[in-house]
């Protein structure tokens, strides 16, 4: 292999052999089974959720009052609920209304965690300590509150929730960002960048942006699936997506508690369902991060780079992250 | 791969660990025992037939479970149950609802009271479960031993004697007299700034307050509010020392009162521990010659968790649970079978109101109104949703036996209100065709959660009929707002309270103005009003008022101003080693949870079921 | 650094106020007026009056709710500067500073308990997770990481609750054991709702513990470390951890508002008397003054907090410096 001079900066991606993306995807399922795994399950979420109409058997909302409480059946495949809807079709549904909440709200989240963070982090002096004010305020400022607030002026619903979540959450995370990315501040290649004469804008995308991919991530995944818990945490206090809307959350905290004993499949389904998509994220999150971080790419990631990755096969067998690391200087 | 086959593993003891931890057993149905009969003769064979011919009451006790083990009183033990919230205050011109300062009621007295063994312990005239029945012949005294009305503005009480107060401040146990009675009608009802006072109109106001001696109060009162301070003084004064004066009772350390209980302790947010009180002077009705009361400690724990609580009573924490819903009820019934209970209708109904000063609306034409109630399908709602548990006709008065005087059944209202009540949808179509809409209409009810169940089948069963319902769904304390000032924009769902026989007229006065914005009623029923109803007014005597109510029914069904839901059955449980209790929740108006009063525990039971 | 410190402190207060005007006046604004909850309850409960009929200017004026908004916050902030008196319960009259004194050990010890718990079991794993990323170890961590995350707390609190009854006839404790009458009571109490919401908070600090202790680990002063011949413990704990930690405190410091609000659920199906169960009552009864003090206490202790964490950062990274 010849030495390849490397830099951080992204294009380089440009010079290997396959396309970028399909790269990426065919390091995915190569390298990280289980990020395969996640990205599959993410993937059947998204399907599900769009699909919904033709997926499901019933209608969402479809009483059927003679058929209350019943396990599952061939006719109501997963059973039925306290008012005979099939759950089946709801957990269906439920994945429209989780998707939505998931996606929006982690989106809002990272979004606004990126804005406020970088300008904060980055450009330091009164910009940050007037920023950091107002974020301080929106971190102590009751969360629950707010949310009522918002759901009693306008009413209860899937957008206010989303609309809540993310951006109350975006600001808090904000901070972690605006750590990163004073961490990478300090660092020397930006300071040389900086010397070389780069402009702000080209320096925040260039090197700050891609170096808190990673943070940005997992932020993400984790408000992502933060997200569906809060959903449902807010619908168990009474204040989330009213019914007869089937949110796995909801389902979870309001009619499943009332009958547990009775119909523990009211449960089961959407409790797995709900595991099930957010384990889903969070392998696949991982397996994203662990691939794209740039650092990395100095490492075992480059090694991969248009390989057979049996190489980097061979150094995780040796175990510790020392050992990989002291190998590739070789 | 042998590492992708470990993960799967794990994953799978996750997804295993979720699905057992949720996984029972699903229950079989096994019909349910009739168990011992509290009151009445009827035979659990018998009383179907019963029911059917008779006049459509729902026995309270007709499912119900008391076991004889704990037959003896005895003294001695604690008696805990769990309340729903905190203790609010302990004293009402503080609180301004006394039901909210629930220990008044068993370390306070009033001037007369319900008569427990008039109840279930006893003769089984009235069953105590329902609050605000105000029955003088189901009355005894308490602070007064007599009482008369020498003419039509004056009311005498004749205070008993031998009954002391609290041995704590301010009063520390000195003898009542009839100058606390005085002082304490005074405090409920002339102190500005009071919920009574406030709500009270300068004509109706009590006029003096005398005590002629020790023990003789008399109060006079403008003529026609004679019957309403009769009820008022007699059963809802809290009778309090003279020495407290102007002071408030803020805290458990300053509550003084005459009853069977003293507070002792009240943890926040937490519990109210209450000691017996070794000079109260009442004897058990139903056991003369003991002393009242048994047990020598109270605890209300504050539990608000509804799973806690049940959980609570599952494994011998509390006692005694009121207000179980139907499908916690059953369970317990089978998952514990050592437990005692009664079934009962509570006295709210959910309905569904409607807009009726909108012309644009649909709602003024009673063709409308009627479609609406025949759309849907109330039997099958009580048999698929609540699966028997409920009750289709509780109009306007609950089918109870303490209302049975008052209660029409449903095949003695009109024809038109039998049909109402019935599922028929095509004729639904043709009565909104008829008015005007062939293809139905669209329309939204403002509702909370608790009511979405139920109002997501009615909407299902509207769209055959060709109305489109969207459910508004509102925060509680947004819906409440919203029922005061009738500020909902077509429908709305809230409950009403069904025991207004004693104010037959609240109906017209009351839920018609504010949920139906009609403020002016037709002119049929103003004539009926003056004629019949206007003479009756601050009556004394109930048997009047509860004719009147039976006359009234039928029309007020007719007029169809509200649609009914079906009401559920609640359960109240409670343990084997409780004797006495039957279940009794208020026993007289101006009563709640007072029924420890009478209650004993058997430490010897309680031992056996739970060793401890 | 001393001058940054004192700025930040004073910075305190106008947020603080802030806040403190948002709340206030949000809360007026959100549906649902405590007037008509009042009349609404007088008329069920009371003397069967029609809730028409109830005269609403002498609650209104009795609660001090019929002057202007600004005169209300007014006689507030007035009222907690001069006398200390953070105002009373529009409902029960008690005063607040009764109700927080009752209540704040409740939610500390709460809180207390499930963040160490938390960080007792996210970082041990985070930093065996990296440090063997890819292995089985690492796998098994981040399972347990994930399956922390996917599970509500509040559904493994009710099963908690309702399953031993069922199946044993045992239930935790349903009363709160204050911690002066009962030491071992109390923590056991307290031990099963920290357990849950500690597991929970664990998830999300050992992900990002291992993810950063993974980026840490690739840098060059690890290298160089390792290469000096140093033990992997004190590469770890040494360089790699104090490094890897900005992120992971800041994180916790995010987590400061939420645990301080209270774990509501767990308070509410455990039954322990804490600030979050308050708080919930407070705005389902819009008690007015119980929102608006609980909140400015609540503020001001998280911005303390805040303002902790980030003093830590130049404790932990010299590089980066407050001017």
């Amino acid at each position: 292999m010849a030495g390849r001079l490397r830099t951080i900066s992204i294009p380089t991606r440009l010079t290997r052999r396959r396309g970028p993306l399909l790269d990426f995807f065919v390091r995915l399922v190569r390298e990280k089974p289980m990020g395969t795994f996640g990205a599959i399950i993410v993937l059947g979420l998204l399907v599900t959720g769009v699909s919904a109409d033709l997926l499901a058997p019933y209608g969402f909302n479809q009483i059927h009052l003679m058929d209350t409480l019943q396990p599952p059946s061939s006719k109501y495949v997963l059973g039925t609920d306290q008012l005979g809807r099939d759950m089946l079709s709801r957990v269906i549904y439920g994945a429209r209304i989780s998707m939505l909440v998931g996606l929006g709200a982690a989106a809002l989240d990272v979004v606004v965690a990126v804005l406020i963070g970088m300008f904060s982090g980055y450009l330091g002096g009164k910009v940050d300590l007037f920023l950091q004010r107002f974020v301080d305020a929106t971190i102590v400022f009751p969360h629950l509150f707010f949310y009522l607030a918002v759901m009693a002026i306008i009413g209860p619903g899937l957008l206010q929730v989303i609309f809540v979540l993310g951006i109350l959450r975006g600001i808090g995370s904000s901070r972690i960002i605006r750590s990163a990315v004073m961490g990478i501040k300090q660092n020397m290649y930006v300071d040389s960048a900086r010397a070389l004469g780069a402009g702000t804008r080209r320096i925040l995308l260039r090197h700050v942006l891609p170096n808190v991919a990673a943070p940005t991530i997992i932020v993400f995944t984790v408000a992502m699936g933060q997200v569906i818990i809060a959903e449902a945490s807010l619908s168990f206090l009474g204040f989330g997506i009213p019914p007869p809307t089937p949110s796995w959350g909801g389902m979870l905290s309001a009619e499943s508690r009332d009958y547990m004993m009775d119909a523990p499949w009211m449960a089961i389904w959407p409790g797995l369902a709900l595991s099930l998509v957010i384990y889903g994220i969070n392998m696949f999150g991982d397996a994203v991060r662990d691939l794209i971080d740039p650092r990395l790419r100095g490492g075992v990631g480059g090694l991969g780079g248009h390989g057979s990755g049996r190489a980097a096969r061979a150094l995780k067998k040796k175990g510790t992250a020392f050992g990989r690391v002291e190998k590739t200087e070789k | 791969m042998r590492k992708g086959a470990i993960w799967l593993c794990l994953s799978c003891i996750m997804v295993v660990a979720l699905v057992l931890s949720a996984c029972q057993p699903a229950p079989t149905t096994e019909p349910s025992e009739e168990g011992t009969r509290v009151v009445g003769e009827v035979t659990p064979g018998e009383e179907e037939e019963a029911q059917e011919e008779d006049k459509g009451i729902v026995e309270p006790s007709e499912e119900a479970k008391v076991v004889t083990e704990a037959t003896t009183p005895k003294y001695g033990g604690t008696l805990t149950y769990a309340l729903v919230s905190d203790i609010r205050g302990f004293d009402p011109n503080i609180v301004n609802v006394d039901a909210e300062c629930l220990t008044l009621h068993i370390t306070n007295e009033e001037l007369m009271t319900g008569d427990w063994a008039k109840g279930p312990a006893g003769t089984g005239d009235v069953s105590w479960i329902m609050p605000g029945l105000f029955i003088p012949e189901h009355n005894r005294g308490a602070i007064a031993e007599s009482w008369e009305m020498p003419d039509e503005q004056t009311l005498k009480y004749s205070i008993r004697r031998g009954i002391h107060w609290h041995d704590r401040a301010p009063a520390f146990g000195r003898e009542l007299n009839a100058e606390d009675v005085a002082y304490s009608i005074h405090r409920k009802y002339l102190i500005p700034g009071t919920e009574v006072y406030e709500n009270t109109v300068e004509e109706d106001r009590i006029i003096s307050i005398e005590t002629p001696d020790k023990w003789t109060v008399v109060v006079t009162v403008p003529a026609h509010t004679l019957g309403a301070y009769f009820q008022g003084i007699g059963a809802e004064t809290w009778i309090f020392p003279v020495e407290l004066g102007d002071a408030n009772i803020t805290s458990w350390e300053g509550a003084i009162g005459t009853g069977p209980y003293i507070i002792t302790d009240h943890v926040i947010d937490s519990s109210v521990t209450l000691d017996r009180n070794p000079r109260y002077w009442a004897e058990d009705p139903v056991h003369p010659g003991n002393r009242l009361p048994y047990p020598d400690k109270v605890r209300q724990l504050v539990i608000e968790d509804q799973a806690t609580r049940i959980a609570a009573l599952q494994t011998g924490k509390i006692d005694r649970y009121r207000g179980l819903e139907w499908k916690d009820g059953e369970r317990l019934m089978k998952g514990n079978p050592e437990l005692n209970y009664i079934r009962y209708l509570t006295h709210v109904s959910p309905m569904i109101w409607m807009r009726m000063d909108k012309p644009e609306l649909p709602f003024d034409d009673l063709r409308v109104r009627r479609a609406l109630s025949m759309a849907i399908d109330r039997d099958a709602i009580i048999e698929g949703y609540f699966q028997g548990n409920a009750e289709k006709f509780c109009h306007p008065i609950l089918p109870v036996p303490d209302m049975s005087d008052m209660f029409v059944p449903l095949k003695e209202q009109s024809a038109e209100t039998q049909e109402r009540y019935e599922h028929h949808p095509d004729k639904a179509r043709e009565l909104l065709a008829e008015a005007g809409y062939p293809n139905g209409f669209k329309t939204s009810i403002v509702t909370h959660k608790d009511y979405a169940d139920m109002l997501s089948i009615v909407k299902q069963q509207w769209s055959e009929v060709g109305v489109e319902l969207e459910l508004d769904v509102r925060e509680r304390g947004a819906w409440r707002s919203i029922m005061r000032g009738g500020g909902h924009e077509e429908l709305l769902a809230a409950q009403i309270t069904n025991i207004y026989y004693y104010r037959p007229l609240a109906y017209l006065e009351d839920y018609i103005p504010q949920y139906n914005r009609s403020f002016g009623v037709d002119e049929y029923v103003e004539e009926y009003f003056e004629e019949k109803l206007q003479p009756y007014i601050g009556v004394l005597t109930d048997d009047v008022l509860r004719a009147n109510l039976r006359e009234l029914a039928p029309y007020l069904c007719d007029l169809c101003w509200a649609i009914e839901l079906p009401s559920q059955y609640y359960y109240t449980m409670w343990q084997p080693w409780v004797g006495g209790y039957h279940g009794e929740y208020s026993v007289g108006r101006g009563n709640h949870e007072d029924w420890p009063k009478y209650v004993w525990i058997d430490e010897d039971v309680k031992r056996q079921y739970t060793g401890r | 650094m001393r001058g940054y410190l004192i700025r930040r402190f004073l910075l305190i207060i106008p947020t603080v106020l802030i806040v403190s005007i948002l709340v206030f006046l949000l809360s007026r604004f959100v549906p649902g007026n405590v007037i008509d909850m009042m009349v609404m309850e007088m008329s069920d409960l009371g003397e069967a009056k029609a809730a028409a009929d109830i005269n609403e200017d002498w609650i209104r004026e009795k609660l001090g709710l019929d002057v202007p908004i600004h005169v209300q916050y007014g006689r507030w902030i007035g009222g907690i500067l001069t006398r200390g008196d953070f105002g009373a319960s529009l409902w029960t009259q008690r005063p607040l500073i009764d109700e927080l004194r009752r209540r704040i050990p409740v939610t500390f010890e709460l809180s207390l308990m499930s963040l160490t718990l938390g960080l007792l079991i996210a970082i041990p794993i985070g930093v065996y997770s990296a440090t063997r990323q890819d292995t089985i170890s690492d796998y098994i961590g981040r399972t347990f990481a994930i399956v922390g995350l996917s599970v509500p707390n509040f559904w493994v609190g009710t099963m908690v609750m309702v399953i031993p009854a069922v199946i044993w006839g045992w239930s935790p404790p349903v009363e709160y054991i204050p911690l002066v009458e009962d030491p071992l009571g109390n923590l056991g109490q307290f031990a099963i709702p920290a357990v849950i919401m500690g597991t929970a908070t664990s998830a999300g600090l050992m992900r990002m513990t291992r993810t950063m202790m993974l980026e840490v680990l690739r840098n060059d002063y690890i290298r160089t470390a390792w290469s000096k011949g140093l033990t992997e413990r004190t590469v770890i704990l040494r360089h790699a951890l104090k490094n890897a930690s900005l992120p992971l405190i800041t994180m916790l410091g995010a987590r400061i508002p939420a645990l301080l609000s209270g774990a509501v659920i767990m308070e509410q199906i455990f039954t322990l008397p804490g600030m979050g169960r308050l708080m919930i009552q407070a705005i389902n009864v819009r008690d007015y003054p119980i929102i608006s003090g609980v909140n400015l206490i609540m503020a001001s202790l998280v911005l303390v907090c805040i303002l902790a964490v980030d003093i830590s950062y130049a404790w932990l990274d010299p590089r980066i410096r407050y001017r």
